[in-house]
C-alpha cells in the first residue's frame, strides 16, 4: 500500500447562498497525517466527501497520485473512510462488514480472511468477529469502522470527525491507536475534526479552516507559536490564546487597562492592535508587572487556571505552583516580549515585529 | 404515558374484551353453524352452540372438487400479487428516495395520488383495458398514422388479469419509502466507499435492512387479495377461475326452489379461513415489528 499525495485546487461549493468552499488550493503530503480542523459549517467535511467523491464540487479540481479524479466515483478513487456515525452495515457481522468492500472487489475467501484477521489484530478485535454492531459499544465501533477501512488497504485514509461520539477517556485511548496505526500503514491520512486537542495531538500539518477558506496551514506547532491571525490564536490552545487590546505608540505598545512593553511593529502610530499572549507564557509573580484581579480559579490538580482581569480585559492564566489564588486578589502579570504575537485590530492579521528588544518585561510603565 | 389507576385498568379490560367479542364472535357464530345440521340452522337461525357435525360438514364442503381449484386459484394469485407488490414497491421507494432527479418528487406524488383511486373507483375502465390489453395503444396508433392492428389479448379468466390490476400499490412504495428514509445516508456512502453501485446496495444492505418490511407488507397484500371479492367477480365468468371468497357464494343454491344449506357455506368459509390463518402466523413476529417499525 504506497501512499498518495492529494491536491485541491481552486475547490468551491456553495449551499444555496451560503460558500462553504471557497475557492480553496491544498496540498496533502503523500503518507501525512494532515488535520483539516474548524468550527462547524467551515467546509471541512465538505472538503473532505470532495476528496472522497461522495459531493461534488462546483468548481475546481482533485488530484490523487497525480492523477485528475474531479470526475472519477468514489470506489475508483482509492480512498477509504471512516465515518462519524460509524455507518457499521447493523445486519452483517464485524468480520463481514470488515469484508464487505474486500468481497466486491472479488478478493478470494483465503485473502479476505487474511486481511480481516490482520485488521482484527492490528485493532484488538479479534475477540469480536462475530458479534453483530448493536452488539459492540461505541468504542468498538469505531474500531470496526477503522478495521474495515484499513482492510481495503488504500493509499487514502479519510477520518470525519471519527472520535466525536466517544466519551473523553476512550477518545484519548483512540488519539494515539490512530497515531499508531498511521505510523504502521502509512497511508496519506486526512482527519476532519473541529478538536484542536486531536489535531495538535494527531497531526503532522493542520490545515485550519474558516468559512470556507484557509485560514492557516502548518505543523502544530507553527500554529500554536505562530498563530497568523486571531482567529487561529482563539482557536488553538486549551484554554486558547489571550487577545488583548492595545495600541501601538511609538516604539511600545500600550495595553488598554494597563501596562507597555517596547515592541515596533510595522503599524501606524496610535494604531489598534490586538497583543496575543498564551496563558503559560505569562509570570504572574513580578513585581513590576501589571496589575490583573482574580475573578475565579480553576484547581485541576496538575495546574490552575486563573481567571483575571486587567481593567476591563479578561486574561487567563496557566499556573503549576502550589500557591493558591483567591478571589480579588491582585497579581502582577508580565511575560517576555518574544512571547508576544502582534495582530491587526482591525483585519485580525498578524504584524510582525521588525526589532523586539529581548528580555524586556512587560512593566507598569514603559522606560524611555 | 401508562396510568397505574384502577379504574382506568378496568375500563381499558372492558374495552378490550367488547372489541374481542366483535372480533371473534363471527368467527365463534361460523364454527357452530358449521357444526350442526342445515335443517338445524333452517329451524333454529345461527348456532350458538357447537353441534357435533362439524368434521362430516368440513368432509362434504372438502370433497366437493371445486373448493380444491378455487384455494389452488386464491393461492396462485395471492402469491403473484405480493410478489409483484413487493418488488414493484421497493424498487420504486429506492428510486424515489436513492436516486436524485428532477422528476422523482413528481413520480412520487404522482404515486401517492393514486391511493384517491382504489380499484373500486376505476373498475369499469380496468375491465375494459383487462378484456382488450391494447385497446388504448391500438386507438392512439390508429389516431396517429391510421393504421388498424388486430392484436389483442384478453387477460379476463387468467390469473394475469387476476392479479395486474391489484399489483401497483401507493402504500407499499410509501411504507418502504418511509422507512428507508431513516436509513442514516452514511450508510449508502460507506456502501459507495466500499465499492458497492445502486443494484448492490439495494440487495446486500437495504433488503436484508427491511425484512421485516417486507413480512408486513406481505402479509398485509395476501390478507388483502385472498379476501378480495369484487375484482375476481368482474374478472371471472368461467369457474374454474373463480378464487374462494367468490366460491363460498357458490354451495348457496342457484335455484329458488332448494333449501339454502348454511352449515355447508360456513364450513366452506372455515376452509377459507385457513390459508391466511397459516400465513399470519408464519409472519406475526416479522408483521408486529414492520408495523411498528422497530425491525431495523
Amino acid at each position: 500500500m504506497s501512499a498518495a499525495a492529494i491536491r485541491v485546487q481552486g475547490l468551491s461549493k456553495r449551499f444555496g447562498s451560503r460558500v462553504v468552499m471557497n475557492d480553496l488550493d491544498i496540498d496533502f503530503a503523500a503518507g501525512q497525517f494532515t488535520v483539516v480542523l474548524g468550527p462547524s459549517g467551515c467546509g471541512k467535511s465538505t472538503l473532505l466527501r470532495s476528496i472522497a467523491g461522495l459531493e461534488e464540487a462546483d468548481r475546481g479540481t482533485v488530484h490523487i497520485g497525480g492523477a485528475d479524479v474531479t470526475r472519477t466515483p468514489p470506489q475508483h478513487r482509492g480512498c477509504a473512510m471512516v465515518f462519524q456515525n460509524y455507518a457499521l452495515y447493523p445486519h452483517m457481522s464485524v468480520s463481514d462488514n470488515i469484508g464487505y468492500a474486500l468481497k466486491l472487489a472479488g478478493l478470494d475467501r483465503k485473502e479476505r480472511e487474511r486481511r480481516i484477521g490482520e485488521a482484527a489484530e492490528l485493532l484488538g478485535l479479534g475477540a469480536l468477529l462475530d458479534r453483530r454492531p448493536a452488539q459492540l459499544s461505541g468504542g468498538q465501533r469505531q474500531r470496526v469502522a477503522i478495521g474495515r477501512a484499513i482492510a481495503r488497504r488504500q493509499r487514502v485514509l479519510l477520518f470525519d470527525e471519527p472520535l466525536s461520539n466517544l466519551d473523553a477517556k476512550l477518545r484519548q485511548e483512540m488519539r494515539i491507536e490512530l497515531r499508531r496505526l498511521h505510523d504502521e500503514i502509512g497511508a496519506t491520512t486526512i482527519f476532519v475534526t473541529h478538536d484542536q486537542t486531536e489535531a495538535m495531538t494527531l497531526a503532522d500539518h493542520i490545515v485550519l479552516l474558516n468559512n470556507g477558506l484557509v485560514e492557516q496551514a502548518g505543523t502544530p506547532m507553527a500554529l500554536y507559536h505562530q498563530p497568523r491571525t486571531t482567529f487561529v490564536a482563539g482557536f488553538i490552545g486549551t484554554p486558547p490564546m489571550n487577545l488583548l487590546t492595545a495600541r501601538h505608540e511609538g516604539h511600545d505598545i500600550v495595553v488598554d487597562g494597563g501596562g507597555c512593553f517596547p515592541a515596533a511593529i510595522k503599524a501606524n502610530s496610535s494604531a489598534a492592535v490586538m497583543i496575543g499572549i498564551r496563558p503559560e507564557a505569562i509570570d504572574l509573580d513580578d513585581p513590576r508587572g501589571m496589575a490583573a484581579v482574580v475573578e475565579a480559579a480553576e484547581d485541576l490538580g496538575s495546574h490552575r487556571v486563573i481567571y483575571a482581569r486587567i481593567g476591563q480585559q479578561r486574561v487567563l492564566v496557566t499556573y503549576s505552583g502550589t500557591r493558591t489564588y483567591v478571589r480579588g486578589e491582585t497579581l502582577r502579570l508580565s511575560f517576555s516580549s518574544q512571547a508576544i504575537c502582534c495582530f491587526d485590530a482591525i483585519s485580525g492579521e498578524r504584524i510582525e515585529p521588525y526589532s523586539t528588544r529581548p528580555a524586556s518585561f512587560l512593566a507598569e510603565g514603559c522606560q524611555p | 404515558m401508562v396510568e397505574r389507576h384502577p379504574l382506568l385498568k378496568t375500563t381499558t379490560l372492558i374495552l378490550l374484551v367488547v372489541g374481542l367479542v366483535f372480533a371473534l364472535g363471527p368467527i365463534y357464530l361460523a364454527l357452530c353453524s358449521a357444526s350442526v345440521t342445515s335443517r338445524q340452522i333452517l329451524v333454529h337461525g345461527l348456532a350458538l352452540l357447537p353441534g357435533s357435525h362439524l368434521w362430516e360438514n368440513l368432509r362434504i364442503v372438502m370433497r366437493d372438487a371445486r373448493i380444491g381449484t378455487m384455494l389452488f386459484n386464491s393461492c396462485v394469485v395471492s402469491l403473484i400479487v405480493v410478489t409483484g407488490k413487493l418488488a414493484l414497491a421497493s424498487t420504486s421507494a429506492f428510486a424515489v428516495v436513492y436516486f436524485r432527479s428532477r422528476i422523482r418528487h413528481v413520480v412520487f406524488w404522482g404515486t401517492f395520488v393514486t391511493l384517491l383511486l382504489p380499484l373500486e373507483v376505476r373498475i369499469v375502465p380496468t375491465y375494459a383495458v383487462a378484456s382488450d390489453l391494447f385497446e388504448p395503444l391500438r386507438r392512439l396508433i390508429a389516431a396517429v398514422t391510421g393504421l388498424h392492428l388486430s392484436v389483442s389479448i384478453n387477460l379476463l379468466d387468467s390469473y394475469a388479469g387476476l392479479s395486474l390490476p391489484l399489483m401497483a400499490s401507493a402504500t407499499g412504495t410509501f411504507l418502504f419509502r418511509q422507512f428507508y428514509l431513516t436509513v442514516p445516508t452514511e450508510l449508502s456512502e460507506a456502501a459507495r466507499m466500499d465499492g458497492a453501485g445502486p443494484i448492490r446496495f439495494f440487495i446486500d444492505i437495504l433488503l436484508p435492512l427491511s425484512k421485516a418490511n417486507f413480512a408486513a407488507l406481505g402479509t398485509i397484500v395476501f390478507l388483502g387479495t385472498w379476501k378480495d371479492y369484487m375484482w375476481p367477480l368482474v374478472a371471472t365468468s368461467r369457474p374454474d377461475m373463480r378464487t374462494i371468497s367468490l366460491g363460498i357464494a357458490t354451495f348457496l343454491p342457484t335455484e329458488t326452489g332448494q333449501p339454502p344449506e348454511w352449515n355447508l357455506v360456513m364450513a366452506a368459509a372455515l376452509i377459507a379461513l385457513a390459508p391466511p390463518l397459516f400465513v399470519m402466523g408464519l409472519t406475526q413476529r416479522w408483521f408486529v415489528r414492520g408495523v411498528t417499525g422497530i425491525g431495523k
